[in-house]
């Protein structure tokens, strides 16, 4: 952890190499990790390492533990995962295990890579590397990366990443550049008005003199429509820059949706099932609205407050440079005051925003378990439930509103105080009649004009934050690799079914395999069944077989190709699944049929529908194929759902079609249907199934029987039977389990028969 | 009342089988800890490495803890490690511990936020670490008022034991997460 984190990152622990083996090189070692906790004592931490050079593996630590051992007295090496700890094994050829180091959570994956590149030595001879050579700390200032992603959020240019959103906002540039200019002509005339004023007040009101020339009212009337027509163009030119912003921001808006949206889609399963689908959701639509605001409303509104301030500064100074000086001199106070505010209000602001969302949180998890919270008599512990986090936030909201409430005036009226002095030292000069009273309405007006901006730079640093925040995570998304992506030379490949799967193995977890070694072949048109008892690895294979995720060794050919060599949309379209756990879109139940082939015609929805056994019970709804299914829809049962499934695996009519536990919530007699329906297609298409009701698979040419990850047996359901292994257990078990059904079933009907016999 | 007491007692018996010191002997071995179990029929069981399980890891770590094999399969269960000797017991404290890394914090040098991470240095009583924290709010866990439970991003926990005693300052640099 830790430790190595922050002194010397890029090493990840291997400062002390040097120190443990002074006559060694580096390169004599083909495996190194290092470890950081004693093996013994629950606390205390060390600095150790573990390396192998290719005959023995050695373990030494800076504290004086040291230990050697020839890998050829070793059997097997493993990782015993604790909570926050893992303990590296080493099982001897004579069974004795043995701890050799203890690390933090940390060093875990690391360990876990090693316990397999030496297993593998053991097993094969051959040395491979499983370590993911990923670095995880950023080399620069040593900050851990984020899960998943290589690039640092805080050395990550910034520079760099606000170029990259230039390369988004190119396309607009001139909506943009143009708005900008409408933005520059709006506060240009706002600046000439102040000067309108002055004249008019000067010239015209305040002024004896002036009142006695002959063509005094139509001068007067003049000035006054200058005005009027400033103000009309203002108004106007600002109608017209919103107009333009609005568009540009939602084209650009729009835009980065479809950008963020694509990559997720393309993610492997692996990548996206990491994140919560709610943070996905908050990637495409509130961080791409914080960027969208940003760059059209607050760029081109920073540009112009810039250009205002700079101007009207000019003008100030170059009127009276001691007044401008004491307009000027309050501003560092101000700004300062004013960032201390927005950190003392942002805490509060998130904590808010976080109670906020864990209340909502709260309620989501209530409504979807409401079923579960009326069977059980929980209303009014969840109602409290709810209360109390509702409360929480109601207290936050109270304070910061408080907060905001009291120091909001102060700071408004400290940026007074200078309009103040202003208005004193003015008044002194038009007393003394060094300064006329239209001076001092100007500016009074300038005044205004410099603090206006100056309150916005005070919330800058927080909003550039937050963009850069927002940017940076919408970039870590687009910037991901799917692990499982398309060769540079994929093809597409008509599908014949020939599935081959060779020496696969397979962990979602460094160091923990779900799958080991499996090999099988499967024929064109063959029916396999897949057994086994639950966690053994039996939809982990299927996984595997459509590439949801890529074998860490192995292969799997399909025609004789590795699945990596095909494109995966080849390889999809020619597949199709029913899971277990149905899902139908908001549509149509003809929709959700023809989901995978929209172009269908009705006879053949109807015909996939039959063939499925789903027509019968569609034809009785009240808007038959068109009834409304889905989130909003008419609610179908899961038995329903999963024939509506069926059909939509069948219309696809794959070369491959994948079924795991697709009949378990049917009943028999259904089910047989569905089976004979199936066993009539598959006769042109490889078929996989995953049933735990062995009835299921019957008509199964092969069963393949998972145990522990491993195939335990495999052949045709009466090879099995006679061969009384695992297979045999669980028919028998299963035959027991019907027969009891059975009895309890038929007994009062056998009592009635004999009554009436 | 009676019969409730009884269905309790015989749920107890037939379901969990309960190591104690009568039928359970614990010793370190190579830093191994290996179990030897007497069977009700009493035959012995003697196995080389156990693995210690907490079923209420929060609310209690002493009490209630599985009792596994090599192969992760269960032997029983121990009710508190109290009803074992002093003996016994440390040393089934030890190796929780062990099995279980939480290390206290005591102070939090520094804590800060950006980005969405959370990097902290804190004080422990297992010597100064940093770690960082990904999504600060969600890896925080309070265990009921006083405790709270932190886990960082690769997987290593951290608690500070009573939020009360904590110092003020310490305090206040994760108040806004509590």
């Amino acid at each position: 952890m830790a430790r190595f984190h922050r002194t010397k990152p890029s090493k990840g622990g291997f400062e002390a190499f040097s120190k443990l083996f002074p006559d060694r090189s580096r390169e004599d070692f083909s495996l190194v990790f290092p470890y950081d906790l004693d093996k013994e004592k629950a606390y205390g931490r060390q600095k150790g390492l573990f390396a192998f050079d290719g005959e023995r593996i050695y373990i030494a630590s800076l504290e004086g533990e040291r230990e050697e051992i020839p890998l050829d007295d070793c059997a097997s090496f493993f990782l015993q995962r604790g909570v926050g700890c893992g303990f590296f094994f080493v099982r001897m050829k004579d069974g004795e295990e043995r701890l050799l180091c203890r690390m933090s959570a940390s060093g875990m994956s690391r360990a876990g890579a090693a316990a397999r590149t030496l297993n593998h030595r053991i097993e094969s001879g051959e040395t491979k590397n499983f370590a993911r050579e990923e670095a995880r700390n950023c080399p620069k200032c040593g900050r851990r990366f984020p899960k998943g992603s290589q690039s640092c959020v805080h050395c990550g240019n910034k520079r760099k990443i606000f170029m990259r959103l230039g390369a988004v906002i190119s396309p607009y540039k001139w909506q943009l550049l143009f708005s900008v200019f409408l933005f520059l002509a709006v506060s240009l005339i706002s600046i000439v008005n102040p000067y309108l004023n002055k004249i008019l007040v000067d010239g015209y009101i305040n002024n004896s003199e002036a009142a006695a020339k002959e063509n005094v009212l139509f001068l007067f009337l003049s000035v006054i429509a200058l005005i009027l027509l400033a103000q009309l163009l203002q108004r106007g030119l600002s109608l017209l820059r919103g107009y333009i912003m609005i568009r540009t921001g939602n084209r650009v808006i729009l835009h980065l949706r479809e950008l963020v949206f694509c990559k997720i889609q393309e993610l492997s399963v692996a990548r996206i099932s990491k994140r919560t689908s709610g943070e996905l959701l908050n990637r495409v639509t509130r961080d791409t609205g914080v960027i969208q605001r940003f760059l059209t409303d607050r760029l081109t509104a920073l540009l112009e407050q810039i250009l205002m301030l700079a101007a009207v500064s000019v003008i100030l100074f170059a009127y009276n440079w001691k007044l401008a000086l004491m307009v000027i001199l309050p501003t560092p106070c101000v700004i300062l005051s004013f960032r201390l505010f927005w950190r003392f209000m942002g805490g509060m602001f998130r904590r808010r925003w976080q109670l906020n969302s864990e209340a909502n949180a709260t309620l989501h998890d209530i409504f979807s378990g409401i079923r579960v919270v009326k069977s059980f008599g929980m209303e009014k512990r969840e109602a409290e439930r709810f209360e109390k986090i509702t409360r929480r936030e109601k207290e936050a909201q109270i304070r910061q509103e408080k907060a905001w409430a009291v120091i909001m005036p102060l700071l408004n009226f400290m940026m007074g105080v200078g309009e103040f002095f202003v208005l004193y030292f003015v008044g002194n000069e038009i007393l003394s009649g060094g300064m006329t009273l239209g001076d001092m309405a100007m500016f009074s007006s300038y005044v205004g004009m410099v603090y206006a901006p100056l309150r916005s730079f005070a919330g800058l640093p927080r909003e550039l934050l937050h963009t850069a925040t927002a940017v940076s995570r919408v970039f870590e998304l687009l910037d991901e690799n799917s692990d499982v992506y398309d060769a540079a030379n994929a093809v597409d490949m008509e599908i014949k079914g020939h599935i081959e799967v060779k020496n696969v193995s397979f962990g979602y977890e460094e160091g923990r395999e779900v799958l080991r070694d499996i090999s099988f072949d499967v024929k064109p048109g063959e029916f396999v069944g897949l057994v086994g008892p639950s966690g053994v690895g039996k939809s982990t294979m299927i996984n595997l077989i459509m590439r949801m995720y890529d074998v860490d060794q192995g292969q799997i050919l399909i025609d004789g190709k590795d699945i990596r060599e095909l494109s995966q949309e080849s390889l999809r379209s020619q597949m199709g699944v029913v899971l277990q756990e149905t899902f139908l879109f908001s549509g149509s139940v003809a929709q959700n049929i023809a989901y995978a082939k929209p172009d269908a015609t009705r006879d053949e929805i109807i015909a996939a529908a039959k063939l499925a056994g789903c027509h019968s019970f569609i034809i009785k709804m009240p808007d038959g194929y068109q009834t409304k299914v889905g989130e909003k829809g008419y609610t179908l049962s899961g038995g329903e759902r999963q024939r509506v499934a069926i059909a939509r695996a069948l219309l696809h009519d794959p070369k491959i079609l994948i079924l795991d536990e697709a009949t378990a919530s049917l009943d028999t007699e259904t089910e047989k249907q569905i089976q004979e329906a199936l066993a009539h297609l598959s006769k042109t298409r490889t078929t996989i199934a995953i049933a735990h009701r062995l009835s299921t698979l019957r008509n199964a040419t092969k069963l393949i029987v998972f145990d522990k990850g491993r195939i335990a047996e495999i052949g045709s359901h009466d090879e099995l039977m006679a061969k009384e292994g695992i297979y045999y257990g669980l028919v028998l078990a299963q035959r027991e389990m019907t027969k009891m059904q059975k009895e309890e079933g038929l007994a009062p009907k056998g009592a009635e028969r004999k009554a009436h016999a | 009342m009676k019969t409730e007491v009884k269905t309790k007692e015989g749920v107890s018996k037939t379901e969990i089988l309960h190591l104690t010191p009568s039928n359970a002997a614990f010793v370190r071995r190579n830093s191994l800890l290996s179990l030897t179990f007497t069977e009700e029929d009493g035959g012995q069981r003697v196995e080389k490495r156990v693995i210690l399980k907490r079923a209420f890891p929060f609310d209690m770590p002493w009490q209630y803890i599985a009792v596994l094999d090599a192969h992760e399969r269960e032997i029983g269960m121990i009710e508190a490690l109290s009803l074992f000797d002093a003996e016994t017991e440390a040393l089934l404290r030890e190796e929780l511990a062990r099995i279980y890394y939480t290390p206290k914090i005591r102070r939090i040098l520094s804590m800060k936020e950006r980005y969405g991470f959370s990097y902290w240095q804190v004080d422990t009583d297992d010597g100064d670490l940093s770690f960082t924290v990904q999504d600060t709010f969600r890896n925080l866990l309070r265990i009921g008022e006083d405790r709270l439970a932190i886990f960082d991003v690769d997987g290593n926990r951290f608690e500070i034991e009573s939020l009360a005693a904590l110092d003020r300052k310490s305090y206040k640099k994760i108040e806004l997460y509590l």
